[in-house]
């Protein structure tokens, strides 16, 4: 990305390069007074060093300047304060974010457990039902419907325990 | 004279100084603003990076936009056409202005823009009694 540089720049390519400075620009007669910018305590302090008696004599400079300058501190201090709680504040929304993802992933975890509770009991109550059929069966000697009936419930039982809830699934 | 900073707008630079149709100045909107009441002069650096001497005769004042924390203003130096337009790559709204001038203006890295501000005004009232130079 290129924070300098527009889409499009809608110029109508008709500008041409200077190739020495103009001199109806630089000419010395035509240059207005020096302007600047500073901060206004850099301001109070100079002022109160070169001309103390413009902001009340020595002492009501120095005491103005003084207090200008805690003022100046303080208010940074305070937008240092503010920057680092907006960063905590982003942290946080994002932390939470994560959060109410995981939330919402449990949620429809215990959605879908509590559903297969019910069908993993029916089965073991089936699989046993089996067995006691298959045990009946061999009592009266019917090894051969014994034996399926064994297998069908054992292979319940399997996959009743296998479609149990770890407790390390997330 | 010594003047306060203007901190609703953040100067980013003068980006290709001399070359034609591509010399700019590049502002960032810091605080929702009405364009209008700011503008640029040309100016010969003086003394410090904070101080400049204006040249006279070189003002550009923007038109009247409301525009809001974040978006970038071009201020390029030739002519062309105003637009709202974004970063290139990126979503960040801009705003294309044009000075209009034929030839480039900051080939010298002496030459620097001032921003300012226009705080309060005085518009002389129209002299209907007198006769005008269109009549």
């Amino acid at each position: 990305m290129d924070e300098h540089v527009p889409i499009e720049s809608a110029s109508d390519g008709t500008q041409v390069k200077e190739e020495t400075i103009n001199p109806e620009i630089v000419r010395v007669d035509q240059r207005g007074s020096v302007i600047a910018t500073a901060p206004i305590e850099d301001v109070i302090k100079e002022w109160s060093l070169e001309n103390p008696r413009a902001l009340g004599g020595g002492l009501a400079a120095r005491i103005l300047a003084a207090a200008t300058q805690h003022v100046h501190n303080q208010l940074r201090d305070m937008s240092c304060r503010i920057d680092n709680a907006n960063l905590t504040i982003d942290r946080l929304k994002t932390e939470s974010a994560v959060k109410d993802v995981t939330i919402a992933v449990q949620k429809e975890q215990i959605v879908s457990l509590s559903r297969g509770k019910y069908s993993r009991l029916a089965m073991a109550s089936f699989s046993t039902v089996l067995f006691g059929f298959a045990i009946d069966f061999f009592r009266n000697n019917m090894i051969g419907y014994g034996l399926s009936f064994i297998v069908m419930a054992v292979v319940l039982g399997i996959g009743t325990v296998l479609s149990a809830p770890r407790r390390d699934a997330k | 004279m010594i003047f306060p900073d203007i901190i609703e707008l953040l100067l980013l630079g003068v980006y290709d100084r001399g070359i034609p149709n591509q010399e700019r100045i590049v502002l960032k909107v810091q605080e929702r603003l009405n364009t209008a009441q700011y503008g640029v002069l040309l100016s010969i650096s003086d003394l410090n990076s904070t101080a400049a001497r204006p040249i006279w005769d070189n003002c550009f004042n923007f038109t009247e936009h409301i525009v809001d924390p974040g978006m970038i203003l071009f201020i390029y130096t030739g002519p062309g056409s105003e637009r709202r337009t974004t970063i290139a790559g990126t979503q960040i709204p801009a705003h294309v202005f044009h000075w209009g001038k034929k030839l480039t203006v900051f080939a010298s890295t002496l030459i620097t823009p001032i921003i300012f501000k226009v705080e309060s005004i005085i518009v002389a009232p129209v002299p209907i009694n007198r006769t005008q130079l269109n009549e």
